[in-house]
């Protein structure tokens, strides 16, 4: 008797537990499957995987822009599959295994060599016609190609860069950093115990640690301002790494240091990604941030009293300045049925109206050069970030390229972690081993 | 003599087929094809080159898989030992006859009702180094005067994770080893009493061998289960930091989803399936031999 009771007592529990976790979800997003076609009244569905869908403000704004083309072409309906972009690439690679792609999925330089190995992209320089691909700045549509062909349709370009408190620097007589000790002396005045009450209660620079492509993507163009690379071609066209070299282990060092030695770095650096990082700024507990121009738009929709108040200022130098061109598009999938259409759509996305409608709700930058041209990519929120890209390097030509992000996040997490035996000798060492071994494998 | 099949039988077989369908379906089939792909660098969609065991060769080329596989065992090691210091003892005060005894069986079953996601999140935030209770409380008795990262260093993170694990999984042993308490009959202890046993030699001649059988069975499952557990600690470290954390199945995924290297990943599937594999053999040659 009393056992049964006690399973009856256990079986309402899970209910009542599965009834709440069942009503706390959303209606389901449509599935990642081909398109499909409503032959009877001519309506086609475009299915679209777009990590953006998952970003605030950005997701809202991509899905006005959809809605406003719908509006205008009743016979396209579109359906949009929410991914996040760390689980981007996993998705597509199980999608594509199936033969389950959607119509058109968000793509990056990173990953296009991986979609392309797999074969499951489109030839967009076909699809959209070498003319309407002038309309957009040259640099970025290389940045987007594999031997010619287009492989992701360029919509924005989020360019690392320093994001900084404009107001808390003008208040120290600060100017916005230029090289490293100036970040340095920067992040050590903005360190401080705001409250009196002999803790700190505000940092100098919200740095990112988590071990993930978030984390890697941030400090590359820091290791390339100390002037090394994690990879390059030498002289003789052979892949080498850079990442034991001294000007590497200077980079690695000055960036732990900034955590372990000057402690202008918020406590748990380790577990801040960039959803972290954001809040710290919005929060005002952290001045500075390295960051893409989206950064801009999450912070401000935390906290949009900061609106004016966030300056942007290319990546400090140590030999030079160094950015990514943070380019995020989309790729039209090899098997679409639809893929006029998509096109069609894609179109509409980047034009001009809509690329400056996504640059002042989120902060990301134009692709095309006429919208670059705008007024408002002059603001001191964005000009840092349009500076940036005249610095932007290429993502290397290395089909295990991906892996980089993770080779540097864990030289810099270990060291970063508390009670970690390690040196920075022998992390180097450890990452340029693992760099060799990709290299040994490159062309096998 | 010819043998024929009755009707008896081909009814047998009848009922016996949806399930061992279903089981080749979905559990033989996959492992059968996971040992394949170990056997190719490919990318599952139309790179299949034949590897044959350069896969295996390169694993056990260096020691780093061989030390992930024992930071794992470690890990599960202290986890289930934890599940059972934690569910035996719990178990035991639930089989008294205790006042509110049903309402704390619900309670303390909780943590397992939980999704795995939703604990991580949980602990993730308790351990917080800014925000996190854990933090707080100790700030406020004075027994740290700076938030520690928790899951930021080397040392605390396993146990954290470690905890966290514990946490989630004590239940399963709790309700397991309840059931196997009730099962043993009120007449063996009574007569343990009337031949002069104590309290604790009826714990020692009656218990202990009565919940044999299950605590094997719970010690196999649990063992395997913890072994390539991977949700709660992605969640809460990612297997940092550095490598402090990154277990078998965190690495396997991270070769499979980051670095798209599936034949690798397959490849230390298979391995991790023999371990369990070997855990469960040994387990169960060392009770039955024990039990003889």
């Amino acid at each position: 008797m009393k056992s049964k009771r006690m399973i009856w007592t256990s079986s309402i529990l899970a209910l009542t537990l599965g009834i709440t976790a069942c009503s706390g979800q959303k209606s389901e997003a449509p599935s990642a499957g081909a398109s499909t076609k409503d032959k009877g009244k001519g309506v086609i569905t475009l299915k679209i995987m777009s990590a953006t869908q998952t970003e605030t403000p950005g997701g809202p704004a991509e899905k006005s822009i959809a809605d406003k083309y719908m509006e205008q072409h009743p016979n396209v309906k579109i359906e949009f599959v929410g991914v996040p972009m760390n689980e981007m690439y996993k998705k597509i690679s199980v999608l594509a295994a199936a033969s389950d792609l959607p119509d058109a999925f968000t793509s990056t330089p990173e990953f296009m060599r991986t979609a392309y190995g797999m074969n499951i992209t489109e030839d967009l320089t076909k699809l959209f016609g070498a003319d309407y691909l002038k309309e957009f700045y040259p640099n970025m549509i290389q940045e987007s190609s594999i031997d010619g062909k287009l492989q992701l349709l360029p919509w924005t370009a989020t360019p690392q860069a320093l994001i900084y408190r404009g107001d808390w620097f003008e208040k120290e007589g600060l100017k916005a950093p230029e090289t490293w000790d100036d970040f340095l002396e920067a992040a050590k005045k903005l360190t401080k115990d705001t409250k009196g009450n002999g803790k700190t209660d505000q940092w100098g620079f919200a740095l990112i640690g988590t071990r993930n492509t978030s984390g890697g993507t941030r400090f590359l163009p820091v290791l390339r301002s100390f002037g090394a690379e994690e990879i390059r071609k030498d002289a003789s066209g052979k892949w080498v790494t850079d990442l034991d070299t001294p000007k590497a282990k200077a980079a690695l060092q000055f960036y732990v240091d900034l955590n372990n030695k000057y402690h202008v770095v918020p406590p748990g650096v380790t577990e801040t990604g960039f959803p972290e990082a954001a809040s710290l700024m919005a929060t005002g507990k952290a001045a500075m941030i390295i960051s893409g121009p989206n950064a801009i738009g999450t912070i401000l929709s935390q906290n949009p009293e900061l609106k004016g108040k966030l300056y942007s200022a290319p990546i400090p130098k140590k030999e030079e300045h160094k950015a990514t061109f943070g380019l995020l598009g989309y790729s039209v999938s090899a098997q679409s049925k639809n893929k006029e259409a998509v096109a069609d759509y894609l179109k509409f996305l980047v034009s001009q109206e809509n690329a400056l409608k996504m640059n002042d709700v989120t902060g990301t930058l134009p692709t095309k050069i006429e919208a670059g041209k705008s007024q408002q990519m002059s603001t001191p929120e964005k000009a840092g970030f349009v500076k940036a890209l005249e610095f932007a390097y290429s993502t290397p030509t290395f089909s295990a390229y991906s892996q980089f992000y993770d080779i540097v996040a864990e030289e810099y997490q270990t060291l970063l972690a508390t009670d970690s035996k390690m040196t920075v000798d022998s992390i180097a060492k450890k990452a340029a081993d693992r760099a060799n071994e990709l290299i040994g494998k490159e062309g096998k | 003599m010819k043998h024929t099949v009755s009707k008896e039988q081909w009814a047998g077989y009848g009922f016996v087929s949806p399930a061992a369908i279903i089981l080749l379906l979905l559990v033989t089939y996959p492992l059968i094809y996971g040992a394949y792909i170990s056997f190719f660098n490919t990318n599952l969609v139309n790179i299949w080159d034949f590897v044959g065991i350069h896969q295996y060769i390169d694993i056990f080329s260096n020691w780093e898989f061989v030390g992930k596989i024992f930071l794992t065992l470690k890990y599960t090691f202290f986890t289930v030992v934890g599940h059972f210091i934690l569910g035996i003892i719990l178990a035991l005060v639930l089989n008294m006859d205790l006042r509110g005894r049903t309402f704390f069986r619900a309670i303390l079953i909780l943590p397992w009702l939980l999704p795995e996601v939703v604990v991580g999140l949980l602990w993730k935030w308790l351990f917080n180094p800014m925000y996190g209770l854990f933090n707080y409380i100790l700030m406020d008795l004075h027994l740290i005067s700076d938030p520690v990262s928790w899951l930021g260093d080397t040392y605390f993170a396993f146990i954290a994770v470690t905890i966290v694990c514990i946490w989630k999984g004590y239940p399963m042993v709790m309700l397991l080893v309840l059931a196997g308490l009730q099962s043993i009959s009120q007449d063996t202890y009574e007569a343990a009493k009337i031949d002069g046993c104590n309290r604790m030699q009826s714990f020692r001649y009656v218990t202990v061998p009565g919940l044999m059988p299950v605590l094997l069975v719970t010690l196999i499952l649990d063992t395997v289960w913890w072994f390539k557990h991977f949700t709660m600690i992605w969640i809460l470290t990612e297997g940092g930091p550095g490598d402090a954390t990154n277990v078998v199945s965190i690495d396997i995924f991270k070769q499979a989803f980051q670095y798209f290297d599936f034949g690798k990943a397959a490849a230390m599937a298979v391995i991790v399936f023999f371990v369990c594999f070997l855990i469960g053999y040994v387990y169960r040659r060392v009770f039955s031999s024990a039990n003889e």
